[in-house]
Formats: structure tokens, sequence, C-alpha cells
């Protein structure tokens, strides 16, 4: 299997790039919302499953992030894809306030720590009268983009959250990481700088998250307040990362297939869709406690991207 | 001999608990300063606020003359202090290679290629070279004992602090951990060595220092300092209680 | 040692050359296979379905499912009307043709709402699109139609926040205007009562309290009334004290909300508790279903006034079945066993909207549904709809007072009707104090 990691990956990739010409307008659907909950749930993957950040506040990069697409494209022109950049830059300088307050905050402090920065941004959004309060905001670019276009932003997004995942594993971050994991103290007494590598590992987060919410925003035109900064994104990310396996790679990329496409056909199951959602996440637990990635993983030794040091 | 580090009246209070009082000593280069005491004489916790674990309310740690009392422990390792854990703390989930790997990389700040030259040395020092692959929560005592040091040697440290090293182990397995101090100290590494076993620190060692409740209490050659009043006495005593 | 490293390293040169072939083959393969397939399974993904499909994102879970609430009834029945005699003739097809329906939830969720339009528009290939319900579903699902160029008839959602996400060339919208139609409505019940023209503001801090209290203050500040605005608060506040104080201070005589109906209830039974009783109580949204009114318990409903913007007794029939709004709702209580609200009307006329545009366009060709909307001028259950060059049509809104039942325990008696007098009044507000 690993012999073959790169080729598999490489076909895996051309087939995802080559969508807009051999996949119906649904599948191309499909793979754009498949690529955007990928970035995002790799994030939080990076967070929860390799640097002990429980993050329960991943919408405040999503919200704060495509606020700042909305402001930038309706208020100011900017060219979308750039205002999409900004925004993630305005995500990655939120995440650096945040850190001033709650770096300090170890295990669940740390988890509501980042909930209550996200409830103080829903607060704050919805009461300021330049984002037009509660009422929300459309993302309306002068030249909207087409699907393809799109589709092509949230691949690079996709493709680039778990390249970047991978990358950062495999280097010195990743190993420092991998041994805190396992016991934080000792590795610190082994010369792994704990402080940095954990703001390093929130920055990137917040901007590949920051950057992936300006692209859903430009997908779907219309933010609100009350949903952008909702603890529903967040329990979307943990739902997807623990089916897949927390702590691999390989886990949100299986976690969010399974998702996307459960949550695509059980939106025709309109009054018992959650109740479906939840008793399948239910189910896949029982089955496989560490996630369908790990549990695998921990039977069969399968891992294709495995930062593991041979 | 140049002193590679020194403690000056090193303090630390836990609650009521005076865990290190007062404590000064020096460690000279290139030597095994062994270091004995009753149980609970504040030891381990000396190591602690060697390496930066705990800091003290109070006194100067200098290392390679360069005052280290506020670096942080990640910071100390980095300039060349590593240690081994009593109860060995190795990465569960890591492989014993990658345990010497992130030791190498981040306490040694080689580049990982550079790294596996080293840590492929050190493993044949400390007889990890047959276990290199399993991962190191499964590994039998002495291994774990091995990796601790071994570990310890990775991140390239010029002084290392050994906390009951061959403790545990067997008469045979203690020989052979003997041996691989004694191979570190050729190497130049200057060595601090907490044990129990009376054995060992005589004819272990170069110099023996006796603390008993956080306090300084003797220090110089193994021979004369165990069979000091001073030291007969604390233990004996110890041992009445 | 060293001989395993060359090892690895030899390996790690052969995978990447590997690499670098297979993954070329694997570029080529792709990109033929891309060419190739669409010609292959294009022709056979084009062989139409002999329906019309309109596609109907709904509330049907979490916060505004009551709204939801009348949906599939409402919608089954309607479709089974329309193709009683074999649906709508279209021309493509050379006949009659069945209408369907897609019904998806959105979980009232603005960002699922998006989702399941994307959904319905390119999976399911809707033709058009039918939606209600705040702007929580109108909004999302209008922006999407407008992307994917695909038809779109929307009710029942205020028309200022739709109007944000103009100008729409896809969409068009019917429901009433918060500066233009609720002020009036509002500020008229508070006239046939006498008092000292001083408003209490009970407003969540939620789009509709935010911006309904900004409204009111600007427009009825010029018709008289001085208002004492204590700030917005959070949903799910324990604590009015300080409100009711500051009211019975200033005294408030007229109170004004729009909150959402678990913290009205706590805030009307403190005012009680308190000692406030201001002689009109006007509230939006908190007392819209009478199930929300049943929940205040004991007598505390008695009086309330809100808005109506549909009830049985608008003088309005159906174009689709000849049902008058009285007949509808009867049909609705006969089958459900519950009361009649105020949605349900509007859903309906949903159903009149799409059926006529589809019978004018005979086509199901985009464009043509599109141009066929724009040229609607019916009536319906709702009321006049024909959209003005902004795309929307205002639906009339009178003014409604609950008090103690017959049939259920809490009915909505009609106690405004000044810009629509063709509603007929049902009852005479009274003062609750």
């Amino acid at each position: 299997m690993v012999k073959y990691k790169w080729p598999i990956l490489g076909v895996l990739f051309v087939g995802f790039a080559t969508v807009p010409v051999w996949g119906s307008e649904y599948v191309l659907l499909f793979c754009l919302l498949y690529c955007l909950y990928l970035a995002m749930s790799q994030m939080w993957n990076l967070l929860a499953g390799y640097t002990s950040l429980l993050s329960l506040g991943q919408q405040a990069f999503i919200g704060f992030s495509g606020y700042a697409v909305a402001v930038l494209t309706n208020y100011y022109g900017v060219y979308i894809w750039l205002s999409v950049l900004i925004g993630g830059f305005f995500s990655v300088l939120l995440a650096l306030f945040m850190s001033l307050f709650i770096f300090r905050m170890r295990g669940i402090y740390f988890a509501i720590g980042t909930w209550i920065f996200a409830e103080m941004l829903l607060l704050w959004f919805s009461n300021w009268k330049y984002v037009k309060y509660g009422t929300g905001l459309f993302i309306k670019p002068p030249h909207p983009p087409s699907m393809t276009t799109i589709y092509y932003a949230s691949l690079i997004m996709g493709a680039g959250a778990t390249a970047a995942i991978y990358i950062i594993l495999r280097s010195k971050i990743g190993l420092g990481l991998m041994a805190m994991r396992d016991d934080e103290d000792v590795s610190e007494a082994m010369g792994v700088e704990i402080f940095r590598s954990k703001l390093f590992c929130f920055m990137v987060g917040s901007f590949i998250t920051g950057l992936t919410a300006g692209v859903l925003y430009v997908f779907q035109i219309f933010i609100q307040p009350y949903k952008a900064f909702a603890i529903d994104w967040t329990v979307i990310l943990v739902f997807i990362v623990i089916i897949g396996g927390i702590g691999t790679i390989e886990g949100p990329i299986v976690g969010t297939f399974i998702y996307v496409l459960l949550s695509q056909w059980l939106a025709e199951y309109a009054h018992i869709s959650l109740l479906l959602l939840g008793i399948i996440a239910i189910t896949i637990i029982l089955l496989a406690p560490t996630g369908i990635m790990g549990t695998l993983h921990q039977k069969t030794g399968f891992a294709i991207l495995s930062p593991r040091r041979l | 001999m140049t002193d590679i580090l020194e403690a000056n009246n090193l303090q630390k209070t836990f609650g009521k608990l005076v865990a290190v009082n007062d404590l000064s000593f020096e460690v000279k280069e290139g030597e095994i300063l062994g270091m004995m005491g009753p149980n609970g004489a504040g030891k381990t916790t000396v190591f602690n606020l060697l390496t930066g674990t705990y800091k003290p309310d109070a006194g100067r740690i200098i290392f390679k003359g360069q005052d280290i009392t506020q670096k942080s422990s990640s910071k100390r390792c980095r300039l060349g202090i590593g240690r081994t854990y009593q109860i060995p703390r190795p990465f569960d989930k890591m492989s014993v290679f990658e345990n010497l790997l992130v030791a190498a990389v981040h306490g040694g700040e080689l580049k990982e290629k550079h790294a596996r030259g080293k840590i492929s040395d050190i493993m044949d020092l400390t007889g990890l070279s047959s276990v290199k692959d399993r991962l190191a929560g499964g590994l039998p005592l002495l291994d774990r004992k091995r990796l601790e040091m071994g570990r310890a040697l990775a991140t390239q440290p010029s002084l290392i602090l050994l906390d009951e090293i061959a403790g545990g182990l067997t008469e045979g397995e203690t020989e052979e951990v003997l041996k691989i101090v004694k191979e570190i100290q050729k190497r130049g590494i200057t060595i601090v060595w907490i044990e129990h076993i009376l054995a060992m620190m005589s004819e272990g060692v170069d110099r023996l220092l006796v603390i008993s409740e956080g306090r300084w209490l003797k220090c110089g050659n193994p021979g004369e300092v165990m069979n000091s009043e001073e030291v007969l006495q604390c233990y004996l005593g110890a041992e009445e209680e | 040692m060293e001989k395993k490293k060359k090892k690895k390293d030899r390996y790690d040169g052969i995978s990447r050359r590997d690499f670098m072939k297979k993954g070329a083959v694997a570029v080529g393969a792709a990109m033929t296979s891309g060419l190739v397939l669409p010609k292959v399974v294009k022709p056979a993904r084009a062989a139409r379905r002999k329906y019309i499909l309109i596609g109907r994102p709904n509330p049907s879970t979490g916060p505004i499912a009551s709204f939801g609430e009348p949906t599939p009834w409402v919608d089954e029945r309607a479709v089974a009307k329309i193709n009683k005699d074999g649906g709508i003739y279209i021309k493509e097809f050379g006949k009659k043709v069945p209408v369907k329906i897609k019904i998806m939830d959105t979980e009232s969720n603005p960002t699922k709402a998006g989702e399941v339009a994307s959904r319905l528009i390119v999976k399911d290939k809707v033709d058009l699109m039918v939606f209600y319900h705040t702007p929580d579903t109108v909004n999302p699902v209008a922006s999407i139609c407008e992307r994917f160029k695909v038809p779109g008839i929307s009710l029942d959602a205020p028309l200022e926040p739709w109007l944000e996400g103009g100008p729409y060339h896809w969409n068009f919208h019917a429901f009433w205007s918060v500066e233009k139609d609720i002020v009036p409505v509002y500020t008229g019940m508070w006239e046939q009562v006498k008092t000292n023209r001083v408003v209490g503001i009970l407003m969540a801090n939620d789009p509709d309290g935010v911006s309904w209290s900004a409204v009111f203050k600007k427009l009825g500040a010029k018709l008289g009334y001085k208002f004492v605005d204590l700030g917005r608060f959070p949903y799910f506040n324990k604590d009015f004290s300080s409100f009711i104080d500051g009211w019975k201070k200033q005294n408030v005589e007229i109170l004004l909300g729009n909150t959402i109906p678990p913290d009205f209830a706590t805030a009307w039974r403190q005012c009680q508790r308190l000692g406030f009783r201001p002689k009109v109580a006007t509230i939006g949204k908190a007392v819209l279903f009478p199930s929300a009114v049943g929940a205040l318990g004991g007598d505390l409903a008695n009086g309330l006034t809100t808005e109506v913007w549909w009830s049985p007794h608008h003088p309005f029939k159906s174009s689709l079945t000849g049902e008058s709004a009285r007949e509808l709702c009867d049909a609705w209580m006969k089958d459900t066993g519950k009361e009649w609200t105020q949605p349900i009307g509007y859903k309906h006329a949903g159903y009149e909207i799409a059926a006529d545009v589809l019978r004018r366009a005979q086509s199901i060709d985009k464009q043509t549904i599109r141009n066929a909307i724009a040229d609607t001028n019916m009536d319906t259950i709702v009321g006049h709809i024909r959209y003005n060059k902004e795309h929307y049509s205002r639906t009339p809104l009178v003014g409604g007072q609950w008090v103690k039942g017959t049939k259920f325990p809490w009915e909505l008696k009609i106690v405004y009707n000044k810009e629509h007098p063709n509603i007929p009044m049902t009852g005479k507000i009274f003062a609750l104090s």
C-alpha cells in the first residue's frame, strides 16, 4: 500500500482536478462541498488530534473570515479571490489575539475559551450596524465566479489542507507534536518548544479554516451571524474527524466523504434526518471506537499518509 | 577542572514542605557526580530545578557560565542538559527510533537526515538497535531504562542527569547499565547520578554528594563520604524511623 | 546501518521515478476519459423525465419549524389538485405532464438551505423553486437560484431583508414590509385605545428585534409616540425586572415586542407579577402561533395584539381549488385536528402561483417560466399577486387580538383593517387594563 502511495494519491488528485470535465453538475457540487469540509476538518484534526488544542471555536474563524469577504467585496469592491485571501489573514490575526487569552488554558478550559470567543463574535456582529446587525449580508461581487472556478478554489483548499497537515507532521514541528501528544512535560524536557509549536498550528489552522470559509461563503452568497458563528460548524467537524479517525490524516478524508454523502441523502428525510445522523454516528463509533481509519490502522496497520519515521 | 554547573542557594517549597533548602553544589566538567540521600531528601526535586521543570523560589543555577535560572526546560535541554526519569516516561505511541529522533531533532537541534547517523550510534551504545522499530509503550523495563538513557543522549547533552537509572533492575542488568554510564562518561559527557544502590555509588562515581531534608550534608570522595559520621547517622536515623 | 540507509535512499528514488511515470499515465488516462465519458454518459442523462419538478426547501426542523409545519399537508394537497386532469400542458412533451415536488429540510439553517437548494438544482434538475418562511430560508435559496439561473417563487419573509439581496433577475417574492405595513398596522391598533402614547420596547437581540426597534423609533416618533427603549436582550433571558421597572417609572402604557415565544412568556409573566399592566401589548412573532399563545398559561394571552397576514376571515379564494380561506382552514383542522396557522395560506398560494405560471408558460424552459412569473397577475388565497419592477408584490396586513375561543382555547380576532377594509373585522379591540 505504502509503495503505491504517490501513484494512488496522484490519480485521486487528477480525478478531482478533472471533475468539471467528466462529472455532472451534481458531482461537481458534491466534490466542492467535500473539499471544503475536508479542509476544515483536517484543520480541526491538526488542532485536536495532534496538537492537543481541543478547539470548539472554529466557527469564530469561519464567521470572521466569511464576514471579511462580504465586507471587502461589498463595501470596498475588492476582487473576490483577493478578499478571500485577506479573510484568511484576518482569521490569523484573530487567532493571534485569541491566543493572548486562551493559551494559558489547558484541555477543557481551552475548549470553552475558544467557544466563548466565538459567542462573543456572534454578539458583536449581530449588534454591529456596519454589517447590518443580524440581518446578514449578501456577497455580491460585480462578476460572480462560475461554479467551476469556485470548485477549483475549494479543491485547492481541500488538497492544500491535506498536504499542509502532512508536511507539518513530517517536519520537525510534527515530530515534536507527536511527542507532545504522548507526554507534554517530557517532550518539553527533550527540547520541544511547546508554546511555539501550538501557536504555529493554531495559526495554520485558523488561516486554512478562514480561507476555506471564504470560499464557502463565495459559494453560499448569503452570510448571517447566527449561523456563521454557530457551534454547529464545530459539531460537524468533530463528527467528521471522530467518525473518520482522530489523529490520522486519512480519517477526515473518509469521514468527510461519509458526512457529505449522509447530509445530502438525509436532507430528503426531513423530520428524522438528525436522528438518523445520530444513529449512524453512534453505530460507527461502537463498531470502530477510534474511527474508521483509526480502527483500520490498529487492526491491519493500514496507513497511506503516515507521519511515522522509519 | 572547571565547573560545568553551579547551583547556588537553591530553595524550593511545596506548600509547607521545604523540599530543597539553601542547597549549593557544583558539578565539574567530565566527572560523574553521585547524589544520594534518604527517601524524600529532595534529590528528584533538585533534578527538576536543574532541568527547569520547576522554577526555584530562590537561588541561581549557572550552566557553562550562563545564568539559566529563568530559562524554560526546552531551552535548557537545547543548551545541553539531558535527563532521564526515575519511572521511565517514553513517548508510548512512538517507536524507539522516533523517541530518539524527537530528542535529537529538538533537543539536539540536528537536521533529521544528520540525526539518523547519530541515533544509530546511540542505539548501538545503549543496546536499543534490536528494538528500533517497536513502539516504546510495549517495552520491558530494561529496554525502557535504556531508552531513557538513549533519549537523553540523543539531545546531544554536555551534562546528563540520571535519575535512579538502575532502580528496579537485576544485578546483571545493573552491571550493563553501569557499563553504559561509563561509556557515556568516556565520550566527554558530565553526569549527575541519583542512585540508591550503595555499591554502585561507591565504585561508579568520582564524587558523591549526600543531601538530607533538602540540605547539603556532605560532598567528596565516595568512600570518605559514605563512612563519614553525618552520613551514617543520617541513614541510620532514617532507618530507625 | 549504512547499508540500510542506502537501501532506503534507493527505494525512495524508485518510488519517486515510479510516481512520475505512473502519474503521467494517470493524468493522461483521466484526461482522455474526461473527454470521452461525457459523450457516452450525457445522452443517457439528457433523456428527460416526463414530469415537471418543483424544488421545495423547507424548514422542517429547527427553530422556525412551526412555520414549515403545514408541509407536506398543503403541498401534497395542492399538487394532487394540479395533477387531477393529467397535470399541465408542456409543449416540449407535447402533452400534459404531472407536477412533482421534492421537499428537502433546511434545518432552519441558511447554510444548509443554500446547500439543499444547490443540490435540488444540480442533482434533481428542478424546473422551478418554490420556497417560504423567514429570511433564513428565503435569502440563501434566492441567491442560489440567481447563481444557477433557476426561476424562484418565494413568499413569507419581510420584504426589507429580501431586497438586500437584489436586484433579482430570476426571483419573485410576495409578502409585507416592516416599514410600510407593520408600523401602520401596529400604530393603527394603538390609536383605537386611549393611551398616553408612551411605548415600552421589548425586543430580542436578533435580526427582527434589531430592525423592528430601529424602524419603530424612526417612524413612530413622527406619529407622536414616545419610546422607552432599554436595549436588546439575549435569547432565553430570565430576568426582565429592570425592563419592567423602567417602563413603570416612565409610565409606559403600550408594550411593543418582537421576541421568540419562550422569552415573551417569561417577560409577560414577570410583568403580571410585578404589577406592570400596559393598556396595549402588541407582540410580533411570539404570539403568531396558537400553540405558543396557549403555552403562556392562565388568562395571560387574553387581549394580546399582533399582526395578521392571513386568516380564515380573509375574503380570498384559491385559484387552484376554489376553496375560500375558511374552507382551507377547515380542511386543515379536519385532517390534522390542529388550529389553523398563518403560513398555511401562503404555502398554498405558492402552488397557485406556480400552477398559473406553468400553465401560461407551457414550457419547462427556464427563461420562459421566468418571464411567465414576471407577467403574473392573479388573485390567490392571500390576495392579489402582481410583481413590480423590483420583483415583489406586497400582500395585505391587518391587526388581530387573541381572545378566549370556543373551538380552540384561544382564537385570533381581526380588530384592525384600515388599509385593507375588504378583510372584515371580527372583533373590536379592547384595552388590557
